[in-house]
């Protein structure tokens, strides 16, 4: 049993990557992030017991955690009733004021995949982080084909996003 | 890959490395977390428990009414019939404010066997209650009968109201006996061990029961 639990809050350690870009996908306030990473890590745990190792860890992370994150986000409204608050579960040292370029356009990336609906948002998180499309299809629940031809359309959305933000910036 | 998308999974990839630097995990939380959810699941049983006791208090006081006018004209089989079911009820109601009286004690508690310990009691409780309930189906056909019809047609009137007991006898005796729960997915158990007052137990449980091995 110790094993077990020693295992577990490992594996969390390793990815924790995974779930710290996730929820940042889905949720803009500071609350709502850590509720869901509480669901998250939750998710997981319960899980453990029933995780098939004919699978790579972090698809089973990314399954769980996507899948978490698509229901709390379209139960959000509904949910914030029955909110516990607990003391910061993961916590970054970068700061939001960073002067560094490639945080601003990551930030500005973040910022446009937050707007994509939640199922385009989880493609697009898995795609970026460089999953081939037949993991993303097992992950998802659609066809690699699938896969896809909707990762194009959330392409050509971003650096739509990306041109008309350039523009902006930088006057026409 | 076009250069653009390129762009894309280079930006992504910049700022993935430097989170391995700057993200910690509170390892003690993960913990702490799960007995959290399991207070918070607790306590959306409080509002079900509630109502339970607005309505079962002043339906228990009627058939304690009942069963004085019963007493008052004479109706053995009232006094009998609606005094039986209503000390079950209050018995019942009792057991009810334990229940809110456990959730409380599960919102306070600082250790997670003591939480443990309380959701098992609640667990036990709970059932218990749902087994009372079943208790006092057979009274239910005694509270109609009439002595004078009894006297008048002790075999057809006699016999017919001694069947519908039995059968409510036998029922109430199958239904004590087939509820387990252990075994919450039975036909039976699926009836009776569902809606706000019984999953959220359920849910504690299973979470407690996978936070024992986390805690260990």
């Amino acid at each position: 049993m110790d094993k077990n639990r020693d295992i577990f809050i490992s594996i969390l350690d390793n990815h924790k990557r995974i779930i710290f870009k996730i929820v940042n996908s889905y949720c803009r306030d500071t609350e709502d992030r850590q509720d869901l990473i509480q669901e998250i890590i939750v998710q997981l745990w319960i899980s453990f017991d029933k995780y098939d190792d004919r699978f790579k860890l972090s698809t089973w992370i990314y399954r769980i955690a996507l899948n978490t994150s698509i229901s709390f986000y379209r139960k959000n409204k509904a949910r914030k009733q029955s909110t516990v608050t607990v003391s910061p579960i993961l916590e970054t040292t970068l700061k939001a004021d960073d002067p560094d370029t490639d945080n601003r356009d990551f930030k500005k990336l973040q910022g446009f995949i937050q707007q994509l609906k939640e199922v385009d948002k989880a493609l697009i998180l898995l795609y970026l982080d460089g999953l081939a499309q037949k993991e993303i299809a097992e992950i998802i629940g659609i066809s690699p084909t699938n896969v896809g031809t909707k990762i194009e359309r959330i392409k050509r959305k971003l650096k739509q996003k990306f041109n008309n933000n350039q523009k902006e910036q930088y006057g026409k | 890959m076009e250069n653009k998308d390129i762009e894309l999974v280079n930006i992504w990839k910049s700022y993935d490395q430097k989170l391995d630097e700057v993200l910690s995990l509170n390892k003690e939380i993960v913990y702490e977390l799960t007995k959290a959810k399991v207070s918070s699941t607790i306590g959306t049983l409080r509002r079900p428990i509630k109502v339970m006791v607005l309505i079962g208090i002043p339906y228990t006081v009627l058939l304690f009414v009942l069963s004085f006018m019963g007493y008052k004209t004479g109706a053995i089989f009232v006094i009998i019939g609606f005094g039986s079911i209503g000390m079950i009820m209050t018995a019942t109601i009792i057991g009810y404010f334990y229940h809110l009286y456990l959730i409380d004690s599960i919102s306070r508690a600082h250790e997670i066997a003591d939480v443990q310990k309380k959701v098992a009691e609640l667990r036990i409780s709970s059932f218990n209650s749902i087994r009372m309930a079943i208790v006092q189906i057979p009274f239910w056909s005694i509270c109609w009968m009439s002595l004078d019809a009894l006297e008048k047609s002790p075999l057809v009137y006699g016999g017919a109201n001694l069947a519908v007991f039995l059968g409510l006898l036998y029922l109430s005796y199958w239904l004590y006996k087939s509820l387990d729960p252990r075994d919450s997915r039975s036909r039976v158990g699926k009836i009776f061990f569902s809606g706000a007052e019984w999953e959220p137990i359920v849910k504690a449980s299973e979470i407690l029961e996978q936070l024992k091995d986390l805690r260990k």
